[in-house]
């Protein structure tokens, strides 16, 4: 059963600690990354940190469409994320601007989160502790 | 035999990518596969479809390992949206 448990921050940002790297895990690095349920990707990372983490872009290339409206074109590569003791691979998008590391909607269905939020805290859970909260709550309301 | 490896700027890619899948994919591509997630070998023109955008791109290189692929969602402008924004920071949040 996994439970990982993020923070809200005064500015209402919702962060969450993960381990970051390329193709070689001896490289990961912690970070607080922001969840950006507005965000359809896996990551999206500085791209001044790549190189650190063992993160090559061979040339590959998508774009993003932001809020604004902007449409920019920014590189690819395959990269990890570690949460607690879970590892998935995903696609990586380096951002050029922004210094905030971003996790989206791809990042919670490839760990197969449930996102349950309660005041400045939130709480990403695996299957196994949704059903242990969904008997808990039948235990509550006594169905 | 010595192989050259052409750099190409990302605009350039993306430009490369967009204009295969304008004139040569699209119209096949939005009435079969809406939605999916494309890679496309921009010097080859070959394409490759997946349901993680990962998929896609791991189909491309399986098919040309030093091939330049752009990524794209089928019918959609770009393959990603993001609605955060905080450019006014200056440095991740590393925990060092």
């Amino acid at each position: 059963m996994l439970i990982a448990q993020g923070q809200i921050d005064n500015q209402d940002t919702p962060l969450l600690e993960i381990e970051v790297w390329g193709t070689d895990a001896g490289l990961k690095k912690k970070f607080k990354a922001v969840l950006d349920t507005g965000f359809n990707g896996f990551l999206s990372i500085p791209e001044c940190e790549c190189a650190a983490l063992g993160i090559v872009f061979p040339g590959d290339t998508t774009q993003v469409v932001y809020a604004s409206g902007d449409v920019t074109p920014n590189k690819i590569a395959e990269g990890h994320i570690g949460v607690s003791n879970l590892v998935r691979p995903g696609l990586f998008i380096a951002e050029e601007d922004s210094p905030e590391l971003l996790l989206g909607m791809e990042f919670i269905k490839k760990f197969d989160f449930t996102l349950y939020m309660s005041d400045n805290k939130f709480y990403l859970m695996d299957k196994e502790a949704i059903e242990e909260v969904d008997k808990a709550l039948k235990k509550i309301v006594g169905s | 035999m010595t192989s050259a490896v052409v750099q190409m700027r990302p605009e350039d890619v993306v430009a490369a990518g967009e204009k295969i899948y304008r004139e040569k994919l699209r119209a096949h591509l939005e009435t079969t596969s809406p939605g999916k997630f494309v890679a496309i070998d921009v010097n080859t023109g070959a394409y490759y479809l997946g349901e993680y955008p990962d998929q896609a791109l791991a189909a491309a290189k399986a098919a040309s390992p030093h091939g330049l692929v752009h990524l794209m969602r089928v019918g959609s402008e770009g393959a990603f949206k993001v609605s955060y924004s905080r450019r006014h920071a200056h440095r991740p949040r590393a925990n060092r």
